[in-house]
């Protein structure tokens, strides 16, 4: 251990007494060496004035040779204690007389061997003077002194010396003591406290001690350091918490936006992902992702390459941020869609070093119906893709169900399209409870309901064993989307129609899509409010349909439709009245074809409106020319069916006086056939509508009497001519079943209303008869003719100019 | 240490084996020469006497025998005694006398001593004798012989009345010292 290892009391006690013994040793050692030298040099001193006294004293007696005397003289010497020996020499050298005590005989030194001065032996001091007379040397005299009593008081001395030295020593430790406590023990605590706080890291601490210059400024100013330290510890732990806190913040916000973060060194090519980024792909923040390929490896296949050029491009700088919009896998099993914003840190030379940035999971937008809020189309595609790995490995089966909603149109054009959005809401949660869907982001297992289309819904639904399930589910939807629906105090019908695919009629989504859909066409064109299954038969059907629809509108653009004519008989005079107008197509392959088979489909689209006008044209224009060249009272008239769609087409009236306009013909003339169903919603559009084609004098005719649903009271606010009575009720006629009856009230209910009445599809004399009693106004049906071209009917018409009577004749014959 | 040693052992067997060889001045003192012993005694009583005039030199008187003279002369003549020559001249008529500083009476000379030392009285001369009568007759200091040894006394009366302070040095040499007839000290 070295003295600077010793504690600072012990290193104050040793430097305070050795410095105290060294300071009293050398205070004895200079005070015995100047004792001495002052002992000495006094001693000669005196024994030089002794010899000198002696000298003189003696010389007379050397003068005169006077030895006793000499003698005398010396033996005075005996009266000085420490005097050994007295001599007295001649010049020769001889001694003359001498002293000796105690036959002491050092003092015989011949004097002429040494010079004067005092020699100094051990014990002694010998002193050799001359003896001088008249200031002429005589002789010499050397006096001895003993100096054995000097050593002793210089032992006297070293004894005090030594006894002061043990005080002095004693003091200094006890002063040592008190200066080591004074100073060593707040320095010892100021260790202390210094070492509490080293080791709790507690800056509140301070040293309460008490001390006094420069210990007592030391403490003082470790305290203000301390005080120091703790404010900037303070303010660090106040810096930290606010970091924190803005760290904690910004987590939370972007744990709150569900933002994934990322933070690529791309010097390093390391990628720090924030546990929500894991998270987000089903991940848990376990699962310590470090490298881009851990990013890049989840990306969808078809969109890596995206990804990868955006932020190749980012970092060449091409771009001011790096922003794409992809798909990436989840751990579950699906595909979750993310958009991805970063920012490359660039160096001086303006390489990118650093990317980051955030990843957002935009599913919900990016397949989320935005007004039902349940999956779109592209979702459902997304999920289909999976669901047909899924079943192909697994060897399972699901079904794809295509709801179209049978009177969706009719809601939205007559309540509006606030109607309409509230009835789509409804729907999509029925469907989503009858099928019992859970999370949108489910896995394959999972089935799912989208909205496809404006009033289309799909269903993907999942593991099922046989086709009965989906019919189950089906039947279950039809049921609950049946259920009344309120809007505004309004109770809401509507009902719909589903197409059922398996999942084995096809190999992709758009396939079984298709095939669901037309299963769908098909349970629409069954009746509606119902589903069918989709098989390979319904292909081909829907194929026809497709082609005609294509064909259709090549037929107008070239002219391959016709207009035939049914004519209508007035039973007051069983002369033609009229015609009613029917197209026909006359297909170059198919020949002939009825409007049942293309109507309905034109219907489903805008052809029926171009058609429609089509007809309208046609009709007018031949009727215009028959009457010109067939002049008759009262004139020809035409009918032309108007469809609930181009009722609804607000063109209508603009489309009546073109035609009328462009061939001249009375609007008296022109009657329109609106069905009952088409006119019920009693829209203000539908009554507008009416209500000009009425002004312009057109006759209004309802056509299908007695088949709507709808009550009565139409018929006095809507401005009716003529009623026509449904075939249905006419063919019926007697069979003996109430048929007559309800024609007779008919008929009685339109003359009530002053409204003319024509009988439809009279195919019989009965019929006729019947009629004819019942006072119907005008027949029309096989039993007259059957729609022929204009030709035909022209010369149908002239025959009966001619001979009224010859229509009902012939109408046998021509059947 | 041990040159030391050395050394102070040299000097102690040279001192212890000188001892014996040294020559004893007074064992040998007494066959000398009588009146050359006497002559270096003026000398010194010139040494321990003060003059009152303090003559430059010191005129030594030799009052009688002749042959004497050359002793004195060649013992004393042209020394100095207190910064003052010593010149040495033989007296033959006693009116000279008063010219001298000190005046020896031989024995010679010994029935003219007192009317010559009468004559003298009160003047600064220092006179010496050696007759037995000598200080008596009013002489201030007597040679005498002591157990073969020359020495003297002193009549300190005389000398006091002639001025002559004598150091009391001598006094103490001197076997006896009187004043008016009566002793001061003696042996």
């Amino acid at each position: 251990m070295r003295i600077r290892d010793f504690s600072i009391r012990v290193n104050l006690a040793l430097l305070i007494l050795s410095t105290s013994v060294l300071a009293v040793v050398l205070a004895s050692l200079g005070f015995a060496i100047y004792e001495r030298q002052s002992y000495r040099a006094s001693a000669v001193r005196e024994l030089t004035a002794l010899a000198d006294t002696l000298g003189a004293n003696t010389a007379a007696s050397l003068a005169f040779n006077d030895q006793g005397t000499a003698k005398e003289m010396l033996g005075a010497m005996a009266t000085e204690p420490h005097a050994l020996a007295a001599c007295l020499y001649d010049n020769q050298g001889h001694i003359f007389a001498e002293y000796h005590r105690h036959g002491d005989q050092s003092g015989r030194v011949l004097p002429a061997r040494h010079r004067d001065g005092s020699y100094f032996g051990r014990q002694s001091l010998t002193l050799l003077r001359g003896v001088f007379l008249n200031g002429e040397r005589t002789g010499s005299i050397v006096l001895v002194f003993d100096l054995s009593d000097f050593r002793s008081r210089l032992l006297d001395y070293a004894k005090i010396a030594l006894l002061v030295l043990f005080l002095s020593v004693l003091a200094t430790f006890l002063a040592s003591l008190h200066l080591a406590r004074s100073i060593g023990d707040p320095l010892a605590q100021l260790a202390a406290v210094a070492r509490r706080i080293s080791d709790d890291k507690d800056y509140s601490l301070r040293a309460r001690i008490r001390a006094g210059g420069e210990t007592g400024l030391l403490i003082e100013s470790f305290n203000e350091m301390l005080a120091r330290t703790e404010s900037g510890e303070q303010t660090l732990k106040d810096t930290l918490a606010s970091l924190v806190e803005s760290e904690e913040r910004y987590a939370l916000a972007a744990r709150g936006a569900k933002d994934g973060l990322w933070d690529w060194n791309l010097d390093t090519d390391e990628i720090f992902f924030s546990p929500r980024w894991n998270d987000m792909l089903g991940y848990s923040e376990k699962e310590h992702w470090s490298c881009p390929d851990d990013w890049f490896s989840h990306i969808h296949a078809n969109d890596r390459k995206l990804v990868l050029d955006a932020i190749a491009a980012h970092r060449n700088g091409k771009t001011p941020e790096f922003v794409s919009e992809y798909r990436m896998h989840h751990k579950s099993g699906g595909y979750i869609w993310m958009l991805s914003r970063g920012i490359a840190v660039r160096d001086a030379s303006g390489k990118a070093i650093r990317m980051a940035g955030s990843q957002t999971d935009i599913t919900e937008g990016k397949i989320a119906d935005p007004l039902t809020h349940i999956p779109n189309r592209l979702y459902l595609i997304d999920r289909l893709e999976s669901a047909i790995d899924f079943a192909r490995h697994n060897k399972t089966l699901f079904a794809v169900l295509f709801i179209d909603l049978d009177k969706f149109k009719f809601v939205n054009d007559s309540l509006g399209h606030a109607a309409g959005n509230e009835v789509l809401i409804d729907v999509a949660g029925r469907l989503r409870t009858s099928v019992r869907t859970t999370s949108r982001q489910s896995g394959p297992g999972q089935s799912v309901v989208a909205r496809v289309g404006g009033d289309e819904f799909a269903i993907l639904l999942s593991h099922i064993q046989h086709e009965d399930d989906a019919a189950i589910v089906a039947g279950r939807i039809l049921e609950r989307i049946g259920e009344p629906l309120y809007f505004e105090g309004r109770r809401i019908f509507v009902s719909a129609s589903i197409g059922i695919a398996l999942s084995s009629t096809g190999d992709t989504p758009e396939d079984l899509l298709r095939n669901a859909d037309t299963a769908m066409y098909h349970a629409k064109a069954s009746g509606k409010a119902r589903y069918e299954f989709f098989n390979e038969g319904l292909r081909e059907m829907v194929v026809t349909r497709f082609e005609t629809e294509t064909g259709l509108r090549k037929a107008i653009d070239e002219r391959q439709l016709v207009v035939y004519y049914q004519p209508i008989v007035s039973l007051s005079d069983n002369r033609i009245r009229g015609f009613e107008a029917l197209v026909r197509w006359d297909h170059p392959e198919r020949g002939l074809i009825l409007p049942d088979e293309f109507i309905p489909i034109s219907e489903e689209s805008d052809l029926i409106v171009i058609l429609g006008r089509w007809v309208l044209r046609e009709s007018c224009r031949q009727m215009a020319e028959w009457q010109r060249n067939f002049a008759s009272v009262p004139p020809l008239s035409v009918s032309v069916n108007v469809s609930f769609r181009q009722l609804s087409d607000p063109r209508l009236a603009q489309d009546v006086e073109c035609a009328l306009a462009e061939s001249g013909l009375d609007p008296k003339s022109l009657a329109l056939e609106l069905t009952e169903s088409s006119i019920m919603g009693d829209a203000e559009q539908t009554l507008a509508t009416l209500d000009r084609l009425k002004k312009m004098n057109i006759q209004l005719e309802i056509d299908d009497f007695g088949t709507g649903y709808s009550s009565l009271s139409y018929l006095q606010k809507l401005p009716f001519d003529i009623l026509k009575i449904d075939r249905s009720f006419i063919s019926e006629l007697g069979n003996g079943n109430g048929s007559l009856d309800i024609v007779k009230a008919i008929l009685e209910l339109a003359h009530s209303l002053r409204l003319g009445a024509i009988a439809e599809g009279v195919e019989t004399e009965e019929q006729l008869d019947s009629l004819r009693h019942l006072n119907c106004d005008y027949i029309q049906g096989y039993l007259l003719s059957k729609p022929v071209s204009a030709d035909v009917a022209e010369r149908l018409f002239l025959k009966t100019l001619v001979s009224p009577a010859s229509v009902l004749a012939t109408a046998g014959n021509q059947e | 240490m041990r040159t030391r040693i050395s050394v102070r052992m040299v000097v102690f067997l040279c001192a212890v084996l000188l001892l014996p060889c040294m020559p004893r001045p007074a064992c040998t003192q007494a066959s000398a020469d009588e009146y050359q012993v006497k002559a270096a005694f003026l000398f010194h009583f010139a040494q321990f006497v003060d003059w009152p005039a303090g003559p430059p030199s010191i005129g030594v008187c030799i009052f009688g025998d002749e042959p004497h003279r050359q002793e004195f002369q060649s013992t004393i003549e042209g020394k100095l005694a207190g910064g003052r020559v010593l010149h040495v001249r033989l007296l033959s008529q006693t009116l000279d006398a008063e010219r001298c500083d000190v005046l020896f009476f031989s024995r010679d000379e010994a029935r003219r001593q007192a009317t010559v030392l009468k004559s003298l009285h009160g003047l600064p001369v220092l006179t010496v004798g050696e007759t037995d009568n000598f200080l008596s007759d009013g002489g201030m200091i007597r040679f005498h012989l002591e157990r073969g040894k020359i020495r003297f006394d002193i009549n300190l009366g005389a000398a006091d009345s002639a001025h002559l302070k004598i150091s009391s040095q001598l006094l103490l040499l001197a076997t006896s010292v009187t004043r008016g007839g009566g002793m001061i000290r003696g042996r």
